[in-house]
């Protein structure tokens, strides 16, 4: 899912992105388009009123110089008056009107107001109004500044309620202004001309005078009523009062203005009518121009946000259609794990990554189901095995004799001997019998090797002694005759060490023999000691014509024989020092009035303490036999 | 019927009173006392015959009326017992022709037009006096020069050639100017033409128009008068002296209901524009919101600069506002304060 979403917003913004910077510029290059539109209108509306304008100017001031020169004699002022109202239809009126001053020296001469009423020429003296018109701004302004002028928007009540403009020339004498020729246009035609004029569906133009008077605009009730200032005022907007103010000082501009309703479209083209410093502005809306790319823009959106979501749809779809058997396969997996090695692997009927996965795995599952059913098998085997060897084992300790069983009976000796296998079974042994009612035969053994084979081996030189002793009491013979049947019937080559002695009760003489074995010791009841190390051939069932000797040795009462085999002195410490001869003898010298069983469990605590009580590298045996007295 | 008219009359009551306690209780311009709302013509009231009489506003249709135009409408004459028609005055109909003609019994005017009237031997009365300072302005463009009052020495000002301009001259003989006086009419174009380099301009008014041409305060020099020593109130109530002294009552009725009006009118801004904007259209005069607006605020300005004296020309005021025109000669006589107004004087 988080592919699917990081894929989705990464390519919706570089669409996005692509649509932003296609809008800005297509904004720009439509902008720029309508400018270029909105400028061609008001200049040919500009180049339209400039013609009006100029004409009535060129008629306004010929009328001035004709009658300034007093060229026309009254009849001929009227027809020629007449003629020009009649054959221009922007002229409304003319006026000729004196100054007060001019009037008082000139009885005779009339200030005069020459309008057409249903068709018929009128000529109205307006000599008496000369107190009130003479301050009017048409006859003021000319006459002070003694140039011609553009009036703003006005009424002339003696016309009626027509709005007009009027054009004012000054007529002199004697460099001094004695009046005003005036010509009268009805704002009518110059609202035909520009209240004409659309942009698109809801542009416009608007025509102001010079002090920003609306003389067009769609809403009525601005026309002559509002300059484009107070409409800021009222609509709170000074940047359109910014813009009146280049319109009336005659700059031409392209603005954007910062609000937008139906009359009040966000961009205006303006440009000035030099001839009478009014001027002209051009309305529109840029969502209007902006529209038909705007409905393209939203259709093209719809359909991208239309594609993304089929695109999510498709891709949402397709990356479920790989996990799907992904996740069952995990499922899967994390039930071989609990060991159900039977569960069902997902068909993939796709040939992709995954099911080249769930192949893999499909073949892991199958190797490991075989690999658990073989090691169940083994595990089986080693179980019967260890059961077996646990009977061995059993069988051995139950040969090897207990000290419950060591000769107890035997008041002249007290025998105690222990065997710890490292293993569950064991390569030594140990064993005292009697012989017969005055020998009593003792034997150690180290079969080389552990386990089953060792064991097997301890049993069957256990038994050999056993049985050889009843017709064979000599040490050597013992010897010679065990190492012939190992020979013989050792088919592994297993060597053992062995020391055997007879001692012989009522003398307390021992003989004893030693085949490779750790050496014997002999124990006085002073706690002296003597190390029979020499031994008396090599170890058994290698060779089979051994010269096999013995030693023979007197027991004093008290006097103890320990016996050993080499787990004891080679047992190892975790530094891997072994604990040796010299801390055997260490024990033995250190025992007071010891018996057979203190002596087995010092020398036992004392390798243990050295090794430590985990560790067992070999089996360890220990025999000691105590010379109590002699037989009688 | 009795009591129809008494109901009215307590609903008038409950109106002025709410609307004196939204007064006291929004704005601290607004303290003005109404002491008594009892019309003292009461048995006029009564009776179901109303007291038609006229009124002539000094000037065109405007928010400068707007207190006469909201008492009529809301009923306050009507209330008083008096059914006032409201005539419109201007440049080719001066408030104080229409009242020696008779053509209207109450006329509003400036005190300084009052003064010269009374100068030229009419007897009139002020019945109430509306502004309390002066709204004048002498306006210039930075670009003619005058930066300073003595900068116009030698200056063409334009000064309203009927009315009006006897402040202006006071201001300029104060001053010691010696200018060029130039009779102007009515618009601003003289100025934005530079045909004039100053000219009078009310602050409510002309001063408004001047910007929605385009220029901007920063562009013009201006001297308010009131803060140049020739703080004179403008807008009064006037009735000839005869019929005041035959209608005291009824003069007392109509300034008490006028009154009562411009505190309805300045307390109902929007309620009153829409009021003065129906004068204007029926009038066929340019009604832009904008600048009635404008024209309220200012003449609020002026009628609540002194609230002590709400409704009334102080004796100081007359007293400074005749000896400030006789000063300047601009008037050479006058009448004692008692005789000037029709009411007793603010202690």
């Amino acid at each position: 899912m988080q592919i699917v979403t990081f894929v989705f917003l990464f390519t919706l913004l570089i669409f996005l992105l692509m649509i932003l910077v296609n809008t800005v510029m297509t904004r720009k290059v439509m902008t720029n388009n309508a400018e270029l539109i909105a400028k061609t209108l008001a200049s040919e509306n500009i180049f339209h009123i400039d013609g009006i304008l100029s004409k009535l100017e060129k008629q306004t001031t010929n009328t001035a110089y004709l009658i300034n020169a007093n060229m026309l004699n009254e009849p001929e002022q009227f027809s020629y008056i007449r003629e020009q109202l009649e054959h221009n239809d922007e002229e409304y009126a003319i006026c000729i009107a004196y100054t007060l001053e001019y009037l008082n020296r000139n009885k005779n001469v009339k200030s005069r107001l020459y309008y057409a009423s249903d068709s018929v020429l009128v000529e109205k003296d307006i000599s008496s109004q000369a107190k009130e018109y003479h301050l009017d701004d048409w006859f003021i302004i000319p006459r002070t500044k003694q140039t011609a002028y553009w009036s703003e928007p006005w009424i002339d009540g003696n016309l009626g309620a027509q709005p007009i403009t009027s054009y004012s020339v000054p007529m002199y004498e004697n460099g001094a202004v004695i009046g005003i020729v005036r010509t009268d246009m009805s704002l009518k035609v110059l609202q035909r001309i520009v209240s004409s004029v659309r942009l698109l569906k809801t542009g416009y133009a608007i025509l102001l005078s010079k002090n920003g008077t609306f003389v067009t605009h769609p809403a009525d009730s601005l026309i002559l009523n509002y300059t484009i200032f107070s409409y800021a005022e009222q609509l709170g907007v000074q940047k359109l009062r910014e813009v009146g103010r280049a319109m009336v000082n005659g700059k031409s501009g392209f603005e954007r203005l910062p609000f937008s309703t139906l009359y009040h479209p966000r961009w205006i083209y303006y440009s000035p009518i030099t001839r009478n410093h009014w001027s002209i502005g051009v309305k529109f809306n840029d969502r209007e121009i902006m529209g038909d790319f705007n409905k393209v823009i939203i259709t093209f959106s719809l359909i991208l946000c239309l594609g993304f979501l089929l695109l999510l749809a498709s891709i949402y779809t397709r990356i479920s259609a790989i996990f799907r058997p992904l996740r069952l396969l995990i499922k899967a997996t994390d039930k071989i794990g609990g060991g159900d090695f039977n569960v069902e692997l997902p068909v993939v009927k796709l040939n992709n990554e995954v099911s080249f996965l769930t192949a893999a795995f499909l073949k892991m599952q199958s190797e490991l189901k075989t690999y658990m059913q073989n090691m169940v098998i083994n595990n089986r085997e080693k179980e019967k095995i260890a059961a077996e060897i646990r009977i061995a084992a059993q069988i051995q300790q139950n040969i090897i004799p207990s000290n419950q069983n060591l000769l107890t009976d035997v008041s002249e000796v007290s025998i105690f001997g222990i065997l710890e296998p490292a293993e569950e079974i064991g390569g030594d042994l140990y064993d005292a019998f009697m012989i017969d009612d005055k020998k009593m035969c003792f034997a150690i053994a180290d079969v080389f090797g552990k386990g089953i084979v060792a064991s097997m081996l301890m049993t069957m030189v256990q038994t050999l002694i056993r049985s050889k002793t009843k017709y064979v009491h000599s040490v050597t013979n013992l010897m010679e005759e065990i190492n012939t049947y190992l020979c013989e019937n050792n088919k592994q080559s297993n060597f053992i060490t062995l020391i055997i002695g007879i001692l012989d009760l009522s003398t307390g003489t021992v003989e004893f023999s030693n085949s490779g074995h750790t050496p014997l010791y002999l124990r006085k009841a002073n706690q002296e000691f003597i190390r029979y190390g020499e031994t008396h051939t090599t170890a058994l069932g290698i060779f089979p014509d051994l010269n096999i000797t013995s030693s023979i040795i007197q027991l004093d009462v008290q006097d103890s024989i320990i016996l050993f085999t080499d787990g004891i002195t080679e047992a190892m410490s975790a530094s891997e020092a072994f604990f040796g001869y010299n801390r055997l003898e260490s024990i033995i010298c250190d025992l007071q009035n010891p018996n057979p069983e203190t002596i087995v469990r010092s020398i036992l605590q004392g390798v243990r303490s050295f090794t430590g009580q985990d560790r067992q590298n070999d089996d360890l045996s220990i025999l000691v036999i105590k010379f109590n007295h002699p037989r009688l | 019927m009795q009591l129809e008219n008494r109901r009215v009359s307590s609903v008038v009551k409950i109106i002025l009173v709410l609307s004196l306690f939204i007064m006291l209780s929004c704005d601290k311009e607004k303290l003005i006392e109404k002491k008594d709302n009892t019309p003292s013509t009461i048995n006029k009231f009564n009776s179901k015959k109303l007291n038609t009489i006229t009124f002539q506003t000094q000037w065109l249709h405007q928010a400068q009326f707007a207190g006469f135009y909201v008492a009529k409408q809301k009923g306050f004459y009507s209330n008083y017992g008096l059914n006032v028609q409201i005539e419109m005055g201007g440049p080719e109909n001066p408030s104080p022709v229409a009242l020696q003609n008779n053509k209207a019994q109450f006329v509003s005017m400036f005190l300084t037009s009052a003064l010269r009237e009374i100068n030229d031997g009419h007897q009139i009365v002020n019945i109430a006096q509306i502004s309390q300072k002066s709204s004048l302005l002498l306006v210039a463009k930075k670009s003619s020069g005058i930066l300073k009052i003595n900068d116009i020495n030698g200056k063409r000002v334009g000064l309203w050639i009927n009315d009006f301009k006897e402040p202006s001259i006071t201001f300029l003989n104060k001053n010691r100017i010696k200018a060029e006086i130039v009779p102007i009419s009515w618009t601003v174009n003289v100025l934005t033409n530079d045909v004039v380099d100053i000219m009078n301009m009310m602050v409510y008014n002309e001063y408004d128009v001047l910007i929605n041409t385009g220029i901007d305060p920063k562009e013009l020099t201006i001297f308010p008068l009131a803060d140049n020593g020739v703080n004179i109130p403008e807008d009064g109530i006037y009735c000839r002296k005869e019929f005041y002294q035959n209608n005291k009552d009824m003069c007392h009725d109509f300034a008490e209901a006028t009154m009562d009006g411009w505190i309805y009118a300045l307390n109902h801004e929007e309620e009153t524009l829409a009021i003065v904007l129906d004068y204007l259209r029926a009038a066929h005069l340019p009604a832009n919101i904008p600048h009635q607006k404008w024209m309220l605020t200012k003449l609020r300005e002026a009628v609540l600069a002194k609230p002590e004296q709400f409704g009334k020309l102080s004796e100081q005021d007359y007293s400074f506002s005749a000896s400030m025109l006789i000063g300047n000669k601009v008037i050479t006589k006058q009448v004692p304060y008692a005789e000037f107004v029709g009411y007793e004087a603010t202690k």
